[in-house]
């Protein structure tokens, strides 16, 4: 008979659930209570979020290295989804906890201070999504944009005349929303085009010619897009805070009738729902498949004039380029393609000659 | 905060048992996922490969049954991989099929590759398609076989039908995107506006995680998020746990699209609407769905959202088949495959209407 093997991760197991039934006494309960009537400070709930994150990771990690196939992936997805989950109760705790109970000025400080936040959860919500490179684009344009004007401030100080205009607009952006970071997108993108970038398009001469051209050009569909993107990440932040809005307009109404989700699943259920909604109403739109099918086609583009500078830095190396590749396989295409012509001509070749 | 002081009405204690009852269902589920080993349900009814071509494998499916003297090859999308329709003995379609007494084949396109990126549509449909049509036609002797097109492989297997009428003796086509001038379908709006060239130019071959990025997108927070949050809270069951995954490795399974057969599916269709309109070349030869007079069952899901029903209803309309009919089922999309309806419903319709035409 063989030993049974000495497993670890047994014992992590048996530890984290006695962890979480510790936690479920604490939070409620007869603690709970004892705790309420001494008036002790419940962070103990941000202080457990703080243990989870930790837990959560190594549980991600462990799947990652140990899972078979789909499984540490599909962890890692459902510990995002958890993690959503859980940072939307703390959003639901605040609002049931407020709106119920407390003064107009309470409410209102509690809707300023979820604004942000709120969207942090949203874009989190995706962001483990997309592309690792891309990631930081998605989570505050706002943050990226300031990036942007800091180089263009240090490195291209005559273009920009506009500065004041500019500096106004990207204030405003900063605390009035996404329609101002729309506008701000928009004028940037435009006076790029009329001065910078004009100067970044225009022909080089000159030994190093073609590699400055290239060079250039690959900033420059950078710079769009960025430009574009940033357009696209602040229309799709817009729909998340007018949603947000909704909800908090809504929840309102359904207190006063006394229809309000009763239990935290209730209200995630009402949250991503009305949410789904919102996004579908925008993607059905003309203008977003427009700025879509933009945004994807920037990213082609910088993908592609990326590549050919790489390949021009990388010429004096043994390495094929994708010229070289593409003809190779054009080649291999058209001879395969002869190739089953011929075959299907001999059968018929053949099988004529069966029949005489 | 003050957990206590919350609103009365709500149910504060409860909703924290649930997160944490939650995290703990997490901890069982991650054990669980520790200890599953090669998934042994996926794809396993059995079949030998009877033909291949460069990447293409064509399977004919064993069976003990009687079978159907008129063979049925399945003609799969391009953008999925065909193993769907066997996900597990208990949803298997294909096994479904051969209970009811049909003789399946069906086509594995493969992983298209850097070297594919010059294929067009024309080879997969007089070159491919027609070649399986052919073998299968030599050594089961028969003039003509049976076509059953899934989604892309059904607007395939239109226009294969609509160019070599000769060889195909009933046409069934479940989930197909025929009219691409709708104005609900999300996929059909964002196609219509996509610089293709350009990505195609660029990239030969467009990655499957791309595509899969736009259908996800379609509905972010349910496939993103309470997808997983609703797996999370059963992610103790093991069974619903190997389910899921196993579906989960079908979803990010996509293989990559070779180039010039994206470039003309985009601009020709999702663009230029040219099937319906009569426009469409594929090999030099114009496409009439007027030569298509054979015996057509059109299948469409009513909840379909990357196809719907507007896009695959139209077909019956274009063809001059005189034994023709649609039929709806209220699944979705997948759920046409893998929900409890395909094999109990689904399955026997599209069976019995074959065979009774075979």
């Amino acid at each position: 008979m063989t030993e049974k093997a000495n497993n670890p991760f047994e014992s992590i197991w048996a530890a984290q659930k006695n962890l979480f039934d510790t936690w479920q006494k604490t939070v409620s309960g007869e603690e709970a209570k004892e705790a309420d009537e001494t008036g002790k400070d419940y962070a103990k709930v941000d202080f457990y979020k703080t243990w989870m994150d930790m837990n959560t990771k190594l549980l991600a990690d462990t799947a990652r290295k140990f899972g078979v196939g789909m499984a540490g992936e599909s962890f890692e997805r459902m510990s995002a989804g958890a993690d959503t989950y859980y940072n939307l109760f703390k959003f639901w705790q605040d609002l049931s906890g407020k709106t119920a109970s407390e003064s107009a000025e309470a409410v209102a400080s509690m809707t300023k201070k979820w604004q942000k936040e709120y969207m942090e959860v949203l874009s989190n919500s995706f962001s483990a999504y997309i592309p690792q490179p891309y990631q930081v684009f998605f989570k505050d344009p706002t943050d990226v944009m300031k990036n942007y004007m800091d180089l263009t401030s240090k490195f291209y100080q005559p273009w920009n005349m506009s500065s004041d205009q500019f500096s106004g607009m990207f204030d405003q952006s900063l605390f009035t929303g996404s329609d101002a970071y729309l506008n701000f997108a928009k004028f940037w993108k435009e006076n790029y085009d009329q001065t910078l970038g004009k100067f970044i398009q225009s022909p080089a001469s000159g030994i190093g010619k073609e590699y400055y051209e290239l060079q250039m050009q690959s900033f420059d569909s950078f710079m769009k897009y960025m430009t574009t993107l940033g357009e696209f990440t602040a229309l799709m932040q817009k729909v998340g805070k007018e949603t947000y809005i909704d909800l908090m307009n809504d929840y309102q109404s359904m207190l006063q009738s006394d229809v309000q989700p009763k239990t935290f699943k209730e209200f995630y259920e009402y949250w991503w729902k009305k949410n789904e909604s919102a996004y579908g109403k925008l993607f059905i739109t003309e203008d977003f498949a427009r700025l879509l099918a933009q945004v994807v086609d920037a990213g082609t583009t910088y993908k592609r004039k990326m590549g050919e500078l790489i390949e021009q830095q990388m010429e004096f190396m043994p390495i094929p380029k994708k010229a070289d590749m593409d003809s190779l396989y054009r080649s291999v295409y058209e001879m395969k393609k002869e190739l089953r012509s011929l075959r299907k001509e001999m059968k018929d070749i053949l099988e004529k000659k069966k029949q005489e | 905060m003050n957990l206590m002081r919350m609103n009365p009405m709500v149910d504060v204690e409860g909703s924290m048992n649930e997160v944490l009852e939650l995290q703990k269902k997490m901890i069982r589920g991650a054990s669980l996922m520790m200890e599953m080993g090669d998934d042994d349900k996926v794809n396993i009814t059995p079949k030998e490969v009877v033909f291949k071509e460069d990447k293409l494998k064509l399977y004919r499916y064993v069976s003990n049954e009687d079978q159907c003297v008129t063979p049925t090859l399945v003609v799969y999308a391009l953008v999925n991989r065909q193993y769907m329709m066997d996900i597990q003995p208990d949803k298997s379609v294909i096994a479904g099929f051969l209970e009811k007494g049909l003789d399946i084949y069906m086509i594995d396109w493969g992983y298209p590759t850097q070297d594919d990126k010059y294929l067009t549509m024309d080879d997969y449909i007089n070159g491919y398609i027609d070649d399986c049509v052919d073998h299968i036609r030599s050594t089961r002797k028969v003039d003509k076989i049976n076509l059953l097109g899934v989604c892309q492989g059904g607007t395939f297997s239109v226009i294969y039908t609509a160019l070599h009428p000769e060889k195909v003796k009933n046409l069934v086509t479940m989930v197909s995107p025929i009219d691409f001038g709708i104005e609900n379908g999300l996929l059909f709006n964002w196609g219509r506006h996509l610089n293709i060239d350009n990505m195609v130019d660029t990239m030969g071959i467009i990655p499957g995680s791309m595509m899969n990025n736009a259908y996800m997108m379609m509905k972010p927070f349910q496939l993103m998020l309470d997808k997983y949050v609703s797996m999370a809270q059963n992610m103790d069951d093991p069974v619903a746990l190997s389910n899921f995954l196993r579906m989960e490795k079908w979803i990010f399974d996509s293989p990559g699209q070779a180039g010039e057969t994206i470039r003309q599916f985009i601009k020709d269709l999702y663009q230029g609407n040219k099937l319906i309109k009569g426009e469409l070349e594929i090999g030099g030869q114009l496409v009439d769905l007027k030569r298509i007079d054979v015996p057509l069952l059109n299948v469409y899901a009513e909840y379909d959202h990357l196809v719907p029903p507007e896009s695959s209803i139209p077909l019956n309309d274009y063809v001059s088949s005189t034994d023709k009919e649609t039929m709806a089922f209220p699944v979705g999309h997948i759920g046409m495959y893998v929900s409890s309806r395909s094999k109990k419903e689904i399955v026997p319709v599209i069976s019995d209407w074959l065979l009774s035409r075979s």
